[in-house]
């Protein structure tokens, strides 16, 4: 019996990176942009895109993931927003060739946008290409200033920050100033926009840079 | 207008990867732990002759990577479970986290999640390590009389 070592290098994300290059390849394609919103459950992310469906010109579909229910797809469905609801049934995150597979069974030349709305979750969803364009942070301001420190890869790795439900700030005690140092810390320049869904206030802005770094970027 | 219309589109992808292990991939080391067997086992197949035993898998993980050591040892031991690679060590070298600020050219490991520069103090946009996830190294025992 002889015992050896083998040298090798062997990418694990390999087979995601696969799929979602395929991604990459059929939205180029098909001149198709994707984001991917990642944020905690309850932060307010299909809330968002309840609001992004009163866009006027704005042709969007929504890959919607989930442990379990379709309640999501069908809160966006009754926006008529074309929304596909993928269940992970304990899965933390989506996986590219999960998502790769959902936007084929969409009418991709009928659309501008598809809008992926991970599985609630600050940890896993960050780490996973799925073919994205952007990965877009949201924070709620009642989970806490401190949490683009408590999960950094997420706020490293995002193309734009939200800072959700700020119709709420009088009833709370959140340090707005050191929620932006801690977006900053860890992600200098990234932009970073106010939002509140059950207002509207902040969605121009919001939709103002989509439109101009992700639809047109 | 968009047609109005709910797609329930049950996720055919990831029961076929639960089936294969047995095991719900609930946390994303799961996942990973998946390819990293999967490989394991085909470069050991790939010997000539192939190796009987494996004995110890080494990972390079860069620290901004959000693994936890002790969730991808619990993955690995379980999807390891009756092939060669079963009871082998896990061994996880981590890479920190390193970057080059682009105001003052600055280069150097970057601790503790903080992406300012420690010369300028501009934010580092520009990492160059941190990120990595791969196999390196896999220790293994093949049969002497034909080993190469």
């Amino acid at each position: 019996m002889t015992r050896r070592e083998i040298k090798v290098y062997q990418e694990l994300m390999g087979d995601n990176a696969h799929w979602a290059q395929q991604t990459r390849d059929l939205l180029a394609k098909q001149q198709l942009a994707m984001i991917n919103l990642i944020g905690s459950p309850g932060c307010g992310k299909t809330a968002l895109l309840e609001r992004l469906a009163e866009q006027p010109d704005l042709r969007f579909a929504v890959l919607e993931g989930d442990i379990e229910t379709t309640n999501d797809a069908e809160r966006l469905a009754r926006k008529n927003v074309l929304a596909s609801q993928l269940l992970t049934k304990g899965s933390c995150h989506l996986e590219a060739k999960l998502v790769h597979h959902a936007l084929r069974d969409l009418p991709l030349a009928e659309l501008d946008l598809v809008v992926v709305e991970n599985v609630g979750n600050l940890v896993c969803p960050a780490e996973f290409d799925i073919g994205e364009q952007a990965k877009i942070a949201v924070l709620s301001v009642t989970e806490g200033e401190d949490k683009p420190l408590k999960y950094p890869l997420l706020f490293r790795e995002a193309k734009a920050v939200i800072l959700s439900k700020i119709d709420l700030l009088p009833h709370l005690r959140f340090d707005l100033e050191a929620c932006i140092a801690n977006v900053r810390t860890i992600n200098g320049a990234v932009p970073l926009f106010h939002l509140s869904s059950a207002s509207g206030a902040g969605m121009d802005d919001f939709t103002a840079w989509l439109g101009k770094e992700i639809l047109h970027g | 207008m968009m047609a109005h219309a709910v797609i329930p589109n049950s996720c055919l992808f990831t029961r076929i990867c639960w089936a294969k292990s047995g095991i719900i991939a609930s946390m994303h080391e799961f996942s990973i732990c998946h390819a990293l067997v999967e490989k394991v086992l085909e470069e050991a197949a790939r010997l000539e002759p192939p190796a009987l035993r494996v004995c110890k898998t080494g990972v390079a993980c860069g620290s901004l990577r959000q693994i936890v050591p002790e969730y991808l040892q619990t993955a690995y031991t379980a999807l390891t479970k009756g092939t060669i690679a079963e009871d082998s060590l896990l061994e996880i070298r981590e890479i920190p986290a390193a970057g080059r600020c682009g105001c003052c050219g600055w280069q150097g490991e970057l601790p503790n999640n903080v992406f300012a520069c420690p010369a300028c103090a501009a934010p580092i946009a520009d990492m160059c390590a941190g990120q990595e996830l791969y196999l390196e190294n896999i220790e293994l025992e093949q049969d002497d009389e034909t080993g190469n």
